[in-house]
């Protein structure tokens, strides 16, 4: 077992020292010490534990970032970037202690090339501020995680969205970043152009690593143009394998759908009442085509006749922008809504991703395991990707509950594994998914350990996540 | 979220309440968003989540500072985070209980202590209406920053009889009758119109929220039994259909006696009753099937409506920008209603930016916080009078005097607007 145990034997003790330099670099103002502001930064959206930073900082640019890293380096004390906090692996606890770094204050867009599609924007830049800010230029940034996380934060976990069917993750939408390192230097990576084969692709390296290597200050992510037309439609299937198909079938022949997600029953029962909607409780799939007005209707027109097949229900058609907003707003709260069929509770929010070939047969055999064991499990998911979560809703005082939990979610790694997949399609490690980084990457954990240790010798940087030392 | 209630507050009404509605908070902070006092201040602290998470550990046994007691003085108590929150946390009544809780810990200092009492016992008192007469009559001598809280002396009209059979109660409330008494005298011929008596019961009073806001919650108690003291009578002989109110300050406070006093074996019960038949005036008047024919018949005179405002000359219909209440569109969820009447008697409704933030009056706020009261104030009237407007509506004495303060445009109830049409058509 790699996961560690979040106990108070591995924090650090805070230096008294450390706490007048960050004050002296930022002012009392913007340096916190005040419980509810660490409590805050010390909870984050998954089952485990908080684990409280000692102190929180919120610095507003990238030499204020190197400033509070090298004060940390100094004094070999963990620094933990923090975005929005709205990860789901435990990424953001201080486990062994540490200052939390917040971004948020970092919120400018600083650049919009509109010619060349792309955008430079702060860390701390919201999904949906950025798209509040481009809304004239007639672009958008297609990434949309349920939660309007920061895009620091998204870089950082490798994130997807609704879209990523068609428009890719942040690993396909991040062209350049500024990094802190762990010793205080500032590195850009990439450059502003679609490619470039200039060396070790450092960029890439910095997507998906979780604060472990370094505090990204700046991204610059790819735009598109908003599609000339876009429709949305629900459509419900008799049961999942069915729903499941009909994706299937529809990305086998090359249908670009924009978006196609996948949400059970149970789920859209607590998306009804959380969301104020009043869809119909079976198993659905939400789609959305962008294109040209002749283009989203063949699209529409291919995928409805594969899911007719499949002996699905009509299609219902979102096609006003509100309509539309109103009804991917409802999913993206998909998680939230499952939290409050059972308030007080916690979610362990699977995340397996298999080749789509395999997708209908994962869900199969894990429908069944839900059955039998007689829990509470929505289901969603991206799963044109081949990516779905079980939400598994459990009461976090009861130790039991919570081993019962993991253990549906380990025999659906186990199983998405075998059929070539991964233990985590986006949310990412964290200290949740620790456990399976051997079986799924073998000795490639020694390689990422080896890369850790030269760029962050002394391990300040969000120690104890993705991989133990 | 999760919380651990401390011995001394496990197995309380209170602690219980507070954790059952901490239960549903996910801290998705879609709350915070919306916050105003989190918009202009920008601390977590200073938003709802924030605030919640403060009163947490106040619940969890940490002492409580002058610095928690700041935050939780700051919140407007808008409950605009409770109409954005999906998961329907009940933040009033949770800041309600952390302010109880905090209040007890931390002593204010003295001046602070002095000013809520003088606005709680000041306000409620019988000696306020001939104050105000006494601040009327001398306004040209007040200083500015008093003269803005001194509207200017109104014309209040004659009250119909009580001559029909069917009657409702009217709070009169404290402030308000001193203020602009006309509101009252306004809403009671519109309703006389549509064949419903307004009746008073001279012995009700504040509704309590004063004092109840203000860290005095028994004595804003001690209000509400008398005034349900005063209404039962006429409530038990079934001689009123309903409690009608012309401010959404009160009416709020009014729908939550039930609530309050459910522990109160003596009142629980008759004050669940009145809480039931509390409506606000916007919601009787629509309720009643003669309304819109009586607006139409009153605009087809179209001179009506453009006499009391203009200079005389027949032009345009009058605009008017709206501003709900918190305590209406936040409080009690009532949404258009107001706007609705409006626009059936002809007037033009302006586009009103950002209609959901609060205006920054918020009961005793603004005397007690007057930097945050004021800047609130301004992007209000910024964003009301962006459509250019002739009149400005509400339906809360704190938010007309409150905007009125730091406007020449004209402030009214919606109710005197209509009072006017229908009296000038008629
Ligand atoms: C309701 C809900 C729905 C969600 N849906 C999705 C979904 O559809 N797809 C998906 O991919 N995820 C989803 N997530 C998970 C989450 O939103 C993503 O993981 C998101 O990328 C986290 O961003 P954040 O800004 O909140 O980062 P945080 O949670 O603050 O941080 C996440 C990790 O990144 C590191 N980090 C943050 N900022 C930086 C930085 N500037 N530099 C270096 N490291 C940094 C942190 O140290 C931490 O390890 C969902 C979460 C919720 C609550
Ligand atoms: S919106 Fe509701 S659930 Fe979310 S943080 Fe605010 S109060 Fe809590
Ligand atoms: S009641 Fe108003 S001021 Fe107070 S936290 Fe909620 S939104 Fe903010």
């Amino acid at each position: 077992m790699n996961q560690p145990i979040a106990s108070k034997f591995l924090r650090r003790q805070f230096p008294a020292a450390l706490q007048d330099e960050l004050q002296a670099l930022l002012g009392v103002g913007r340096v916190s010490t005040a419980h509810a502001v660490r409590e805050h930064h010390g909870h984050d959206e998954s089952h485990f534990p908080d684990a409280l930073p000692d102190v929180v900082v919120f610095p507003e640019t990238t030499e204020e970032v190197v400033g509070v890293v090298k004060a940390c380096a100094k004094h070999k004390f963990p620094v933990i970037p923090y975005g929005t906090g709205t990860s789901l692996e435990g990424h953001i606890l201080a486990i062994h202690g540490g200052v939390s770094l917040d971004l948020s204050r970092m919120n400018h867009v600083l650049d919009v090339h509109a010619e060349d599609l792309d955008a430079v924007v702060q860390a701390g830049v919201t999904r949906k501020a950025l798209n509040a800010h481009i809304k004239d230029t007639g672009l958008f940034f297609p990434i949309d995680p349920g939660a309007d996380a920061s895009i620091g934060g998204m870089s950082a976990t490798r994130a997807s969205g609704t879209a990523a069917v068609r428009y890719g993750t942040m690993k396909e939408n991040v062209l350049a970043l500024t990094v802190v390192l762990a010793d205080g230097r500032i590195v850009k990576t990439g450059r502003r152009t679609k490619k470039s084969s200039a060396g070790y692709d450092l960029t890439r390296l910095f997507v998906g690593s979780e604060g472990t290597l370094g505090v990204i200050t700046e991204v610059t992510v790819k735009l598109y143009p908003q599609p000339e037309a876009m429709s949305a439609a629900v459509c419900c299937f008799p049961n999942m394998v069915a729903a499941a198909n009909t994706v299937i079938q529809s990305i086998q022949m090359g249908v670009p759908v924009a978006r196609c997600d996948f949400v059970d029953p149970l789920c859209i029962k607590a998306i009804n009442h959380h969301s104020k909607t009043t869809f119909q409780e079976k198993p659905t799939v939400f789609f959305e085509f962008h294109g040209s007005e002749s283009s989203v209707k063949e699209q529409a027109e291919t995928v409805q006749a594969i899911a007719a097949d499949q002996g699905a229900e009509e299609f219902q058609w979102a096609t006003k922008p509100e309509e539309r907003s109103k009804l991917w707003q409802a999913r993206h709260d998909a998680y939230l809504a499952c939290l409050q069929l059972q308030p007080g509770s916690r979610i362990i929010s699977t995340d397996v991703c298999v080749p789509i070939s395999r997708l209908a047969e994962c869900l199969e055999e894990t429908e069944k395991d839900i059955t039998a064991s007689g829990r509470l499990v929505p289901v969603l998911g991206h799963i044109g990707d081949g990516n779905f979560h079980l939400c598994i809703i459990i009461d976090p005082n009861n130790p039991d509950d919570i081993l019962v939990g993991e253990q549906m979610n380990h025999r659906l790694v186990e199983r998405a594994i075998a059929m070539e997949g991964t233990c985590t399609g986006e949310h990412g490690i964290g200290c949740g998914k620790m456990e399976f980084m051997d079986v799924e990457h073998g000795d490639g954990v020694d390689v990422m350990r080896m890369i850790k240790r030269s760029m962050d010798p002394d391990n300040i940087m969000n120690p104890g996540k993705i991989f133990a030392m | 979220m999760q919380t651990e209630l401390a011995p001394a507050y496990k197995g309380t009404r209170d602690g219980e309440e507070a954790e059952a509605i901490l239960r549903k908070c996910v801290h998705c902070g879609f709350c915070t968003a919306t916050c105003p006092t989190y918009q202009l201040l920008g601390d977590e602290l200073d938003g709802p989540r924030g605030r919640i998470y403060l009163i947490k550990q106040v619940l969890e046994g940490r002492a409580a500072t002058a610095k928690t007691q700041l935050h939780l003085d700051r919140c407007l108590t808008c409950r605009n985070c409770e109409t954005t929150c999906p998961s329907g946390v009940q933040y009033g009544r949770l800041v309600d209980i952390g302010r109880k809780i905090v209040d007890a810990q931390v002593e204010r200092p003295l001046a602070g202590r002095l000013t809520r009492m003088a606005l709680a016992k000041g306000l409620n008192s019988p000696l306020f209406a001939p104050a105000m007469a006494l601040g009327q009559a001398l306004r040209w001598a007040v200083p500015a920053s008093l003269q803005a809280k001194v509207p200017q002396k109104q014309e209040v009209g004659v009250r119909p009889t009580a001559r029909h059979a069917r009657k409702m109660l009217l709070l009169e409330g404290c402030v308000q009758n001193a203020m602009m008494p006309n509101i009252n005298s306004a809403a009671a011929r519109v309703l006389d119109k549509l064949g419903v008596s307004l009746v008073p019961a001279p012995k009700a009073g504040c509704c309590g929220a004063l004092n109840y806001h203000l860290d005095f919650q028994e004595a804003g108690l001690d209000n509400m039994r008398r005034n349900i003291d005063a209404w039962w009578p006429m409530i038990e002989a079934g001689e009123v259909e309903a409690i009608a109110m012309t401010a959404s300050g009160c009416g709020v406070m009014v729908k939550e006696y039930g609530h309050l006093l459910a522990y109160d074996p003596a009142y629980a019960v008759k004050a669940q009753r009145v809480s039931e038949m509390t409506k606000d005036l916007s919601e009787l008047a629509l309720a009643e099937e003669a309304l819109p024919e009586l607006l139409a018949a009153a605009n087809d005179r179209k001179v009506a409506s453009t006499k009391s405002f203009g200079d005389g000359a027949a032009k345009e219909a009058v605009r008017i920008a709206y501003h709900p209440p918190c305590t209406l569109q936040h409080g009690q969820q009532l949404r258009g209603k107001a706007e609705q009447i409006l626009q059936d008697a002809g007037f033009v409704l302006t586009a009103v930016a950002d209609s959901h933030l609060c205006c920054g009056s918020a009961g005793a706020y603004s005397v007690l916080n007057p930097e945050i009261a004021g800047q609130l104030k301004e992007r209000k009237l910024a964003s009301l009078e962006a459509g250019k407007p002739d009149v400005i509506c509400s339906a809360n004495i704190g938010c007309l005097t409150h905007l009125q303060s730091g406007t020449g445009t004209p402030v009214k109830h919606w109710v005197e607007v209509i009072d006017e049409l229908l009296s000038e058509a008629a």
